[in-house]
């Protein structure tokens, strides 16, 4: 228990780096996933290898590996940018990969005969779109969305190992000060899980309040 | 288009004109960055011979190859024990004894929501583990328990009038899982299990974290 | 055959799937208020036929007239001209998220510009009219087969179109409903509803329209009265579907 209320503000700031790169890498992740699937389901050809390319990139290559191409590779170039935002890069565009097949999916699992209904009407493609598709396609989108957050949560750890706050590298500091690494590990945990918790919770409020209604 | 989705109208000749304009342009807006980035990489004489001469070295082929050999003894290794940890803990969830059902599904809930990295890390730094050991352990423990939530679906979602059929010729509760409850399911969860198992491969990477 | 007031014409269309020929220059004349049934067995192409009309199939050479005016190949215009001929579909297709009231609403305000209370109004009327008002809170899901199609026709109706189209609008439901969404389309038929039907149901051929159409490998292969068609086929193509239909 000391360990904890010795290095409360040590712990704090830990936690709050993990908040803060989930929450950041999330917004990329979304933007450039929604982007992505736009893309993945283009009837431009072009776009559609250029989605393709980076869902396929992006999902088979290991996250470290990702990692390390950010921050060595990048600096090379002459883009110098703090190590936070090199793991915001990293993490957002590895997760947006999955977000993007998530979303493909969620589009591919609306009926086709609900877009004929919709044109048969006479609506014009942003009405059918806005009214028709993308209500029915964000119900089912709701579930793997979350659990592809939480896995970027979890992953941010991977950030500490490159000198960015975190609440895992909180254990590097803890260790030298003399403290049972046991108990550091379990409150490193117990941050962890409350994030996934949290971000887990929320996501069962949004599948209540818009997955039911069918 | 080979995929047919509720988007889209079928194009009319102005849309495929139109597309056909977009296609052209997106494609030179698409490949100028890559050419910028190749440009880079000439520029910053990436492909100058000296820096590709470490590659012909035979010490640096063979610690490449030794660095592919662990990756693959680690994935071996953590691949079958995640596995047999998964079929474990998925009884475990399907199990008519209360506790054990709770303590397996406690079980899987923790390790599905704690980074593998963490894991990893304890078993390393806390428990002074060699790095191979500890990097397998937390692979399998992680991949393991993500398994067996893949294997319970996959039972489930067998329908239930198998399960009915078997019990009404006569099957106990293990028979009625190993003859036809789990070889479907595992049929049907196979890309999940695979796909799981790739992930598994691809966190090996993790290990440099250790060494 | 002749018609006197065309509202749907077709001339000389063509259209291929890969190497499949599923329209073979195909003629057809829908006069105003009239009621054409197809018939055909199935991959005749009958399908196909129907959707080509309101453009959900393109076609490759041929022409297609709606109401004097060659059917847009995309755009607003399209739009304009799909808001004036109603599609009925076999699967329903009726919005899974919208309530069976927003569901016959949805393109009045969308597409006519109706207000919301005014839309609401004449959807309920239509709702009525298919004996379904008292479902106008449910999902779609919450309701039958036969009930769904019944949603289904009146929200085609909603847009006042000039026509409908039936694409074998009860071969997706259990027998017992067929009967309940066959006397709604009966009763738009006795109201002057132009009305094009490919469907399996002779008795429905019989008894509602004005001429029967037989399709067979992508050509019109007879376009009769009923009466005349089902008492004396006059091609062997016919002769075997009906013998094959009518047995049981």
């Amino acid at each position: 228990m000391d360990v904890l209320t010795d290095n409360f503000s040590l712990y704090g700031e830990g936690f709050l780096g993990t908040v803060e790169l989930t929450v950041y890498a999330s917004a990329l992740a979304l933007v450039l996933g929604f982007v992505m699937a736009s893309f993945r389901v283009a009837p431009v050809g072009s776009f559609r290898v250029f989605g393709t390319v980076w869902v396929t990139a992006l999902r088979n290559t290991p996250l470290t590996l990702l990692f390390f191409a950010v921050m060595l590779g990048l600096p090379r170039f002459g883009l110098v940018l703090p190590f936070e935002v090199f793991a915001v890069l990293a993490l957002g565009c590895y997760t947006s990969a999955f977000i993007c097949e998530a979303l493909r999916s969620g589009i591919n699992t609306v009926p086709r005969g609900q877009g004929e209904a919709a044109r048969g009407l006479g609506m014009s493609f942003s009405q059918t779109l806005s009214t028709v598709v993308l209500p029915q396609a964000f119900r089912t989108v709701i579930p793997p969305i979350g659990s592809n957050l939480i896995a970027l949560a979890k992953n941010s750890a991977i950030a500490g190992a490159f000198s960015v706050t975190e609440l895992l590298g909180t254990y590097k500091t803890l260790s030298e000060l003399g403290y049972s690494i046991v108990w550091t590990f379990v409150w490193i945990a117990v941050g962890y899980l409350i994030i996934t918790l949290g971000i887990s919770a929320l996501f069962h409020v949004m599948e209540k309040h818009w997955g039911v209604a069918r | 288009m080979t995929e047919s989705t509720a988007l889209y109208d079928i194009p009319g000749p102005q849309a495929r004109r139109r597309h056909l304009i977009y296609g052209l342009a997106s494609t030179v807006v698409l490949l100028a960055p890559a050419g910028w980035i190749i440009h880079l990489l000439f520029d910053t004489d990436q492909f100058t011979s000296t820096k590709w001469m470490p590659f012909e070295y035979e010490g640096i082929q063979e610690l490449l190859l030794r660095g592919l050999g662990n990756t693959l003894k680690a994935f071996a290794y953590a691949s079958v024990l995640s596995l047999a940890l998964g079929a474990a803990l998925a009884a475990g969830r399907l199990s008519e004894h209360r506790v054990l059902r709770w303590v397996s599904g406690l079980v899987v809930e923790f390790f599905r929501a704690m980074p593998v990295l963490v894991m990893i890390f304890f078993i390393f730094v806390a428990l002074k583990v060699q790095p191979l050991p500890a990097l397998v352990a937390g692979l399998a423990l992680y991949n393991g328990s993500v398994l067996a939530e893949v294997f319970r679906t996959g039972v489930h979602a067998v329908a239930r009038g198998q399960g009915e059929a078997a019990y009404a010729l006569g099957m106990r509760k293990t028979q009625v899982m190993t003859y036809v409850l789990v070889p479907q399911a595992v049929r049907a969860m196979l890309p999940a299990i695979i796909s799981q198992l790739v992930v598994a491969l691809k966190d090996t990477s993790l290990g440099f974290l250790i060494t | 055959m002749a018609v006197a007031d065309p509202l749907i014409e077709l001339r000389g269309v063509n259209k291929h799937y890969g190497a499949l020929h599923v329209l073979r220059s195909i003629d057809l004349t829908v006069g105003r208020g009239e009621v054409v049934v197809v018939i055909g067995p199935s991959g005749s192409g009958k399908s196909t036929l129907c959707r080509a009309m309101n453009r959900l199939e393109s076609v490759e050479s041929g022409e297609i007239v709606i109401d004097g005016k060659p059917l847009p190949e995309e755009g607003k215009a399209l739009a304009r001209l799909r808001a004036e001929v109603g599609m009925v579909f076999q699967s329903f297709n009726l919005f899974a998220h919208k309530t069976v009231l927003a569901n016959v609403s949805l393109a009045q305000i969308k597409v006519r510009k109706r207000k919301k209370e005014e839309a609401d109004r004449r959807s309920r009327e239509l709702l009525d009219r298919v004996g379904l008002a008292a479902h106008a809170d449910k999902y779609p899901a919450q309701l039958s087969g036969g009930q769904q199609q019944r949603v289904a026709i009146a929200r085609a109706l909603a847009m006042d179109p000039k026509a409908l189209l039936f694409d074998e609008p009860t071969s997706a439901l259990d027998p017992e409903m067929i009967n309940e969404v066959l006397e709604v389309m009966r009763q738009l038929a006795r109201d002057g509803m132009t009305m094009v039907v490919v469907t399996h149901e002779m008795g429905f051929a019989r008894s509602a329209a004005n001429r029967v159409v037989f399709m067979a490998d992508g050509k019109i292969v007879e376009d009769r009265a009923p009466e005349e068609f089902f008492t004396a086929p006059r091609s062997e193509r016919a002769r075997e579907f009906l013998s094959k239909i009518l047995k049981h």
